[in-house]
């Protein structure tokens, strides 16, 4: 998984890849698409929160990136424009829905298989609980927050992505950037706050 | 007593920034001297921490690998008709794949017959995909509301049906 | 070299894809057991004004007082249905509305149903997703009528 401090540096076969397929090549598409396919996936998904909806949103976007490749200018690496692309498309679902309230979308399972997150906590139960928890709370909180603070909040902490890419990625400035950022942060840390004073 | 950065002008900025590791050299330290004598703001930014740190090793969601292996030809199907398609790779004829390559023919038996067991396993309830434990048996999986009509999903104390609940715009 | 060993391994795989097909096109299999959700749908009317609970309700009556503050609940309707994976039941709703159920998946006892309330002009009021187990109940509600509103019980199985 990216880190927080590396930033994405387009490979070298990305730019050719786009070049080959902006003059019509569509296996050097086919090749950008089977490259991003999971990344995109996930990104979607921890915007919306259910796995159907996350498929077709990425979907979706590959399709738009194919249709707009002609105005694909290159300022960006291909996968900071797909990521705008997957976030736009996420934002529009998320306000369509226009959930009031709590929703229980109990969609958020992985797939089977899939190893656990926190090995160090695979032999401390009272660990690995609140672990559950702190989780559960944090999905909670990130699914109330306005779609434009989420989209934010999941390009940097889960995806890792610099201000910079993700001021390219969601199309605003690196202050506005910043600003949803801290306001998304300050939101989710007061929900856990209560929770630790509850367990200290 | 009163610390300096309770007076300033965006303290909560600058805890929210210490935490995030975005501050300069000197004034993060300057931040993290202070918060030895100020429990609110320690428990502050240790909150901070707690949701950086989970979101950071949050599990990647994937796709099961039919709907990765799916996936293009998804795309495919949702660019204007007449596209052609993305890519055709070359591919031996299904019968010469299938045929001419004992191990794929024999996976391929294998398979079939592990699916017959596990679709009746799936019947006679061993296994089943869905989790166990929903409670009142009831899982809303999405709600797409109509125009200018919010939808909530609640239930109610003490009840045991889940509602899904249309706050239909007036029509007078 | 390997072609010697070909005639062995196709009748053998051979056999047991015939096989394979056989036991899945057979009437015990799963594909067979649940070829269709039995749908029990009831149309309520939940107002504010004299009329209190209609005893048609049932054991409903109870789950929807603790529910909700309404005074009057009546039944209006209980379409049944019984449609096959992926086909559309369509039932009335009072307004000239529909409620369109589509089961997306059956087993095991569990039923993933898309719920759709339609108005007059075919738009989608709500679409929403829903797995239920055999026997349990979800309720769709809000669209308005008369002097109040619709409550709409879905059970299946």
């Amino acid at each position: 998984m990216a880190g927080p401090e590396g930033p994405h540096r387009e490979p070298e076969d990305d730019r050719n890849l786009v070049g080959r397929a902006k003059q019509g090549d569509r296996e050097a598409f086919a090749t950008l698409v089977r490259r991003h396919q999971g990344r995109a996936f996930n990104l979607a998904y921890q915007m919306v929160r259910n796995r159907e909806d996350a498929l077709d949103i990425s979907q979706e976007a590959f399709a738009r990136a194919y249709t707009s490749l002609p105005t694909f200018k290159g300022e960006a690496s291909f996968s900071t424009w797909l990521h705008r692309i997957v976030v736009n498309l996420a934002i529009d679902g998320l306000r369509r829905k226009r959930v009031v309230g709590t929703a229980s979308y109990d969609d958020t399972r992985a797939v089977p298989g899939e190893p656990e997150a926190e090995p160090s906590t695979r032999d401390d139960p009272a660990a690995a609980l609140e672990s559950k928890q702190v989780r559960a709370l944090l999905a909670r909180g990130i699914a109330q927050l306005p779609p434009a603070q989420q989209a934010v909040l999941v390009l940097r902490e889960i995806e890792g992505m610099t201000y910079e890419e993700i001021s390219q990625a969601v199309g605003c400035s690196l202050g506005t950037v910043m600003s949803r950022l801290f306001y998304a942060r300050r939101r989710l840390q007061q929900v856990l706050k209560k929770h630790l004073a509850d367990l200290r | 007593m009163v610390h300096w950065f309770h007076m300033a002008m965006g303290r909560g900025r600058r805890l929210a920034a210490y935490a995030a590791d975005e501050l300069p050299a000197a004034e993060h330290a300057r931040v993290e001297a202070d918060l030895h004598s100020c429990p609110a703001c320690r428990r502050e930014v240790d909150a901070y921490h707690l949701v950086s740190s989970t979101l950071r090793t949050e599990p990647r969601a994937r796709m099961s690998p039919e709907q990765a292996a799916a996936f293009l030809a998804g795309v495919e199907r949702r660019l204007r008709p007449g596209t052609a398609a993305l890519a055709r790779p070359a591919r031996p004829a299904l019968r010469e794949l299938f045929w001419d390559h004992p191990r794929l023919s024999l996976a391929s038996a294998a398979a079939a017959v592990i699916l017959v067991l596990g679709l009746t396993l799936v019947q006679m309830e061993v296994w089943g995909p869905w989790s166990p434990s929903v409670p009142n048996g009831v899982e809303v999986v999405s709600i797409e509301a109509g125009e200018d009509a919010p939808v909530m999903v609640f239930q109610a104390p003490g009840s045991s049906l889940k509602v899904i609940w249309v706050f239909e715009k007036p029509t007078s | 070299m390997r072609h010697r060993r070909r005639p062995r391994h196709r009748a053998f795989s051979g056999v047991t894809l015939v096989c394979s097909l056989v036991a899945l096109l057979a009437p015990h299999s799963s594909l067979y057991a649940q070829a269709t959700a039995a749908l029990r749908v009831q149309v309520i009317y939940a107002a504010n004004e004299p009329g209190g609970v209609d005893g048609r309700l049932g054991n409903l009556a109870a789950e929807l007082q603790r529910t909700f503050r309404y005074s009057k609940y009546e039944l209006l309707d209980s379409p049944q249905g019984a449609p096959a994976l992926n086909q559309s039941w369509q039932a009335t709703l009072p307004g000239d509305r529909r409620l369109e159920i589509t089961p997306t998946a059956m087993q095991g006892g569990q039923y993933s149903l898309t719920v759709r309330v339609l108005s007059s002009s075919g738009q989608a009021v709500v679409n929403t997703r829903v797995r239920l187990r055999s026997g349990a109940t979800v309720l769709v509600g809000g669209p308005s009528h008369q002097k109040g509103v619709l409550i709409i019980a879905i059970t299946a199985g």
